[in-house]
């Protein structure tokens, strides 16, 4: 169903929408209001976030911005949690029947969210059922008090999906009994496969495709193959020729897809014959085998192998675990395939150092230029990502153990398999929003992960990726840049000297982001102290600067490793980020409401001193959010984005990189596509 | 030959030359951009560090495959399945560029890792005549491990260079009485459908030198369904 154009019928705020969305005739007289309730308090402006999903135990809130709704301050009204409804659905059954037992009566405050925040619940919703990834629920607030939705009510559900998802705990077993067969078709086409036990009754289902490393065996990731069928997906792992290289194995990767395909009918007595969905294809890979299928995928591309059975657009996702890079671009890159990295700070085989492009297996991730999500483990080694040797081939402080590195593992190939191969847009928290804000429990609080996230490009205003303007001065998108900063440098993403020591002399230190000349990711990285306070200012073009159809402002943060300010910190750092609009009013949030920027992780080698590779984190903040509580912002006119550094702001001092800054715009597909923004479409 | 060979490895004998980079990647812009050597690894940049051959069994294919450990890869028709005892440290597999493991003019394929064991399990291709037998003569020919690099990318120029820097070092072929004995111990030569039945042979050879890797050796010798 394509989007409706909600502009037109929105006010200042594109948030606090009004639409028609039903046909029932009392709707059908006056529309149904339709905005954001579901979600988590936060503990600053602006003092609560709208959310799409939430974990099984997790308290579900409601916040009721007076400013969007001032017809209601002073009303009494109940609130109903419902099981989600298409609107096809509401508009045949208005009947309100909350899913708790009975509604809440709630009286609508005056003056701020914060005075408008109520608990929903304290995490009793039931989670999913059968092999679904969420549960969809829609809240109501029933302002006539007749049980029943109407034309008067408030509704954050609907068209564009549910209110709100209750998530499955994602390290969690599926519902399924899984099956696992070895069996091979000759050389190098040794199989390990698993699906469920029912698969007899439940049709087609994705194919999910695992391509070791080097040294390693194709019998080592049935940790991931049981999970992922229980699940409901087949999951087949293969034997990979990666002792010649990388390139090799990729064409591994693709004979052993063909032959699964070729002998269906015949392996496990024809069990899965009929029942692989070569259409929605994802492809693990794990070092030499991690950037074996991005090379499989990039002869899809440029026509290097051809398959009775599939082509690239059956691949929704490829993902590298921990991958080489000793394939240069031109022959080895994701293009616009959704693309995910999973990489460990304490490898000690592909160590992530600036000593060898081989190992900066963050190339990866620059080099793809779809959807995109990256998720970094302080204290991850190579050898935990599989199920074989017990060898974690690791260095560095607070190792992960092996049980929760395969927790991490299972909960988020689960989410992306969700995600990518069926289209559950509530999986997309796990890598839209900060590790900080969202993630499965790891089994040890202590753990730390970073992710990256960017929607595909279609989706993306981008204000300056820093790419193609070599000037300070100048954004991508042609603006003018203004900035106090000390320290501050432009340049290429690479550390230059190969080694993680501080020197002045190579500002980008612990960038290990373009491992070849050919790999061009640049930024910017700057230092602020107490008495000297950073700001860093994009300018919007006229074209752009009404962002009221605009979902989110993103951007991507790093601390600078083993720099003395860094090592001074000694800790997170956060800051502020500011909306101004062209008649001088301003709005600033600050970055520790979704998540803060960490130290890198304390290994040492490659010079003196502790740090390893700087870590990025993309901090997503939805628009709206600028604007809450009746804040004095025309988002219709933004005039500059403005990051702020300093005491007044959060952390005192700190020496941070910052890329990729952009707006991210409306999906243009479906509600029922992977677009990221389902949920914020609503807004 | 034994003796001086693992002396070779344990001592770390090697010249600086043989730490270059690969020298088939020609003169690079970046000092950084064509190297593929990880950290740490120029302990294990030397020739040497075969020191001993296991076994050896002529075989014939009735179906070539492909020889994906070179660069030219060319058609396998025939060759040795071999058993060699090496250093385990050179042997050791990474993610990283690993040495190279050469006879002669040729590179090996590695059908194991010598985990555990330090004995890999390899096929030495080598053309065959019925006029002439074997191209390659063990008996003269070197085995050595030599500069990491991904054998995909080595050529028949990198081979050339690696034999020379080897030969400098004094990296010769076994004694005749090891290759004699070995060749006895493997038998007949193997008729074989093709590189699948290849390598199934090869596992059984893992199981009786290296059962520290029997695990792999399972794992190859599954059972076969409508095979290629």
């Amino acid at each position: 169903m394509p989007l409706a154009p909600p502009a037109a019928r929105c006010g200042r705020l594109a948030f606090a929408c009004v639409l028609t969305l039903f046909a029932t005739p009392a709707a059908a007289q006056s529309p149904t209001r339709r905005i954001e309730l579901a979600g988590e308090s936060l503990p600053g402006f602006p003092h609560f976030q709208y959310v799409r999903s939430f974990l099984p135990d997790n308290p579900v809130e409601i916040g009721i911005d007076p400013h969007e709704l001032p017809h209601l301050v002073g009303s009494e009204v109940d609130v109903y949690v419902v099981a989600a409804r298409t609107p096809l659905e509401w508009s045949s059954q208005p009947e309100l029947i909350d899913v708790r037992g009975q509604p809440q009566r709630i009286e609508i405050a005056p003056r701020t969210i914060v005075d408008n925040r109520t608990s929903l619940d304290p995490g009793t919703l039931p989670g999913p059922e059968g092999q679904a990834f969420a549960a969809g629920y829609d809240i109501v607030l029933d302002v006539d008090l007749d049980g029943e939705l109407g034309a008067v009510d408030v509704l954050d559900g609907g068209r564009g999906g549910p209110g709100f998802f209750v998530v499955r705990q994602p390290f969690l077993p599926g519902p399924h009994e899984s099956v696992e067969i070895t069996y091979s078709g000759g050389s190098l086409l040794a199989q390990n496969t698993f699906y469920p036990a029912d698969i007899a009754e439940l049709g087609e289902l994705p194919l999910i495709v695992i391509s070791h490393g080097n040294g390693h065996e194709y019998t080592w990731y049935d940790h991931l193959g049981r999970h992922l069928a229980s699940h409901g997906f087949i999951v087949m792992s293969h034997e990979n020729n990666t002792g010649p290289g990388p390139n090799a194995a990729s064409l591994t990767t693709l004979t052993n897809i063909d032959y699964l395909m070729d002998a269906q009918g015949d392996i496990a007595d024809g069990a899965l014959d009929g029942h692989i969905d070569i259409h929605r294809m994802a492809w693990i890979g794990h070092s030499r085998g991690g950037e074996g299928v991005v090379r499989a995928y990039t002869r899809l591309l440029l026509d290097q192998y051809s398959s009775p059975h599939f082509d690239e657009d059956d691949v929704r996702l490829v993902s590298s675990m921990a991958p080489t890079v000793f394939l240069k671009p031109v022959g080895s890159f994701p293009g616009d395939v959704n693309y995910h990295l999973l990489f460990g700070s304490a490898d000690s085989d592909v160590t992530g150092g600036a000593d060898s492009p081989v190992v900066q297996a963050f190339t990866y991730y620059e080099r793809a230029s779809g959807a995109k999500q990256l998720t970094y483990m302080q204290g991850l080694g190579h050898g935990w990502m599989h199920n074989g040797l017990n060898e974690c081939f690791c260095e560095g402080p607070d190792i992960v153990k092996r049980g929760h590195a395969h927790r991490i593992q299972r909960a988020y190939y689960l989410a992306l398999a969700s995600l990518y191969l069926r289209d559950e847009v509530s999986a997309l928290d796990f890598f839209e929003r900060t590790f900080e804000d969202f993630h499965p429990p790891t089994g040890l609080d202590t753990h730390v992960l970073t992710t990256e996230y960017r929607p595909a490009p279609e989706e993306l205003f981008v204000l300056d990726d820093f790419e193609t303007e070599p000037s300070v001065a100048l954004s991508s998108a042609g603006t003018s840049v203004v900035y106090e900063a000390l320290n501050l440098v432009e340049g290429r993403f690479e550390d230059v000297d190969g080694k993680f020591k501080w020197k002045d002399e190579w500002p980008m230190n612990g960038m290990t982001r373009s491992a070849y000349s050919e790999d061009s990711q640049h930024g910017v990285v700057f230092d602020f102290e107490p008495e000297a306070p950073a700001t860093f200012e994009v300018r919007l073009p006229k074209s752009e600067r009404d962002l009221t159809d605009d979902v989110a402002l993103l951007f991507r943060a790093c601390q600078g490793t083993r720099h003395p300010i860094t090592d001074l910190v000694d800790g997170r750092i956060t800051f502020g980020v500011t909306l101004r609009d062209t008649a001088g009013a301003s709005s600033t949030i600050l970055t520790d409401n979704y998540g803060s920027l960490t130290r890198p992780y304390l290994r040492d080698g490659l010079g003196a001193g502790v740090g390893w590779a700087n870590e990025f984190m993309t901090i997503r903040i939805p628009l709206a959010d600028f604007g809450r509580d009746g804040a004095r912002l025309d988002l219709q006119s933004i005039e500059a984005v403005r990051f702020e550094f300093g005491p007044r702001h959060g952390s005192e001092r700190g020496r941070v990189g910052l890329d990729d800054i952009a707006i991210q715009r409306r999906a243009a597909k479906s509600d029922v596509s992977i677009a990221p923004n389902t949920k914020a479409v609503q807004r | 030959m034994r003796t001086f060979l693992a002396g070779l490895a344990l001592l770390g004998l090697g010249s600086p030359a043989l730490t270059a980079p690969d020298p088939g990647t020609g003169p690079r812009a970046d000092p950084r951009a064509d190297s593929e050597t990880a950290p740490g690894q120029e302990a294990v940049a030397r020739p040497g560090g075969v020191a001993e051959l296991l076994f050896a069994r002529p075989f014939h294919l009735d179906e070539p495959y492909r020889h994906t450990w070179r660069a030219e890869q060319p058609l396998v028709h025939s060759g040795y399945l071999l058993v060699l005892e090496v250093d385990e440290g050179l042997a050791r597999p990474r993610q990283t560029a690993e040495p190279v493991l050469f006879a002669g003019r040729q590179t090996l394929e590695r059908i194991n890792t010598g985990r555990g064991s330090g004995r890999l399990v390899v096929v030495l291709p080598s053309a065959w005549s019925t006029e002439q037998g074997f191209e390659v003569d063990l008996a003269e020919t070197a085995f050595w491990f030599g500069t990491p690099a991904l054998p995909e990318r080595v050529d028949a120029a990198h081979i050339a260079k690696e034999a020379k820097l080897a030969l400098e070092l004094g990296v010769g072929a076994f004694e005749p009485e090891a290759v004699k004995q070995a060749l006895a111990r493997g038998g007949l030569a193997l008729e074989l459908r093709d590189s699948g039945e290849l390598r199934r042979a090869a596992a059984g050879r893992i199981l009786e030198f290296a059962p520290a890797e029997e695990e792999l050796a399972r794992s190859i010798l599954v059972p076969l369904v409508r095979p290629r």
